[in-house]
């Protein structure tokens, strides 16, 4: 019905309108607006979402902080288990004893492992080199080499 | 997002009708004040010329905004006056479903106790009241109760809720033209019944 080839012009129907609009909106404002107790209505309604939704919202805070919290106790719990799991690394010390418990065993006439005194070693070590605790060095040789 | 750069602002009657329901959806209740005010006579004149009943109307009011109320927070950046004359039409199709159609204007021709029109006179106080004027909206009323549905829902979006008709062309999905032509139909035909009107 309405649906028409020809194209009207807005403002052709603004002037139409001008006439008339004034006396219906008369009418309509003499007929007034919704009551009092629908407007009433109204603002409880918002203000009982409002509260809510400020609650929900605080609540959210609260449940991202926990979720955090637990986050971080678990991931700290991991990360203890995976070092727990890891094989032990040794210091320098550790190798050095350990070395040197290897380097002071021998074998007794039985073939049993022994250690010995690391102090023994030593002098054995030296004596193997033709050097000497004492005076350090045992050949004159030597000693003359450093003396020049 | 559009939202993001704005602030909350107090009830104001300068701000806009999104930032007062941004204003809104961070808590400030006098913002939704302010936007029901703004929009209460346009709103509540177009149910009344819709379904020619005040308690429907109110009705239809009051669910109109508990739902704007309710999804505060769900509106996204579009036109708040569209968003809301959609709603507002929704709620008015739901409403025609469910109520038998013989509760519009329309029925006001052979009724002159109606209680809308009732409501015209009621609404009257003092001795200084221009009864000549009364009468005259009371006529205009009926007229416009007379209208097609189609051409009274553009009429009363355009006068009472002051929309473009580019905005009723969207609200409606109907061609612009469309929306000028039922307007002009609308206002040629209300011509008449006025002047009937005025013969009575």
């Amino acid at each position: 019905m309405s649906d028409r080839l020809v194209t009207l012009n807005e403002a052709d129907v603004l002037r139409e309108l001008e006439v008339i609009a004034p006396q219906v909106r008369d009418g309509f404002a003499r007929a007034g607006g919704p009551s009092v107790s629908v407007l009433a209505a109204l603002h409880a309604e918002a203000a009982r979402v409002a509260a809510e939704t400020r609650k929900s919202r605080c609540f959210a805070v609260f449940r991202r902080v926990a979720a955090a919290a637990v986050f971080a106790v678990l991931l700290t719990g991991l990360f203890q288990t995976y070092l727990r799991h890891q094989p032990r690394s040794h210091s320098a010390h550790e190798q050095a004893v350990t070395l040197l418990r290897i380097g002071s065993a021998f074998e007794d006439e039985s073939g049993a492992i022994c250690l010995s005194d690391t102090s023994e070693l030593a002098q054995l070590l030296l004596t193997m080199q033709g050097l000497d605790d004492d005076s350090y060095f045992s050949s004159p040789e030597e000693m003359e080499f450093l003396w020049l | 997002m559009r939202f993001l750069a704005m602030k909350p602002v107090h009830s104001d009657e300068q701000a806009s009708d999104a930032e007062l329901l941004f204003a809104y959806s961070k808590g400030d209740v006098r913002s939704m004040d302010c936007l029901v005010g703004r929009y209460r006579q346009a709103l509540f004149s177009w149910f009344l010329g819709m379904t020619g009943s005040r308690a429907d109307a109110e009705d239809l009011f009051q669910d109109l905004w508990v739902r704007v109320i309710r999804n505060a927070d769900r509106f996204k950046d579009v036109s708040f006056r569209a968003w809301m004359w959609q709603i507002a039409r929704n709620l008015l199709i739901d409403f025609r479903r469910k109520k038998k159609p013989d509760i519009s204007l329309d029925a006001i021709e052979t009724e002159d106790d109606h209680p809308l029109l009732d409501q015209l006179v009621s609404t009257e106080r003092g001795p200084a009241e221009n009864l000549e004027q009364v009468d005259l909206a009371r006529r205009a009323m009926r007229a416009v109760g007379q209208l097609p549905e189609v051409q009274r829902e553009i009429f009363l979006m355009r006068v009472q809720g002051d929309l473009s008709f580019n905005e009723i062309a969207e609200t409606l999905k109907i061609p612009l033209n469309t929306a000028l032509g039922r307007m002009h139909d609308a206002t040629t035909k209300l011509r008449v019944l006025l002047a009937k009107e005025m013969r009575r």
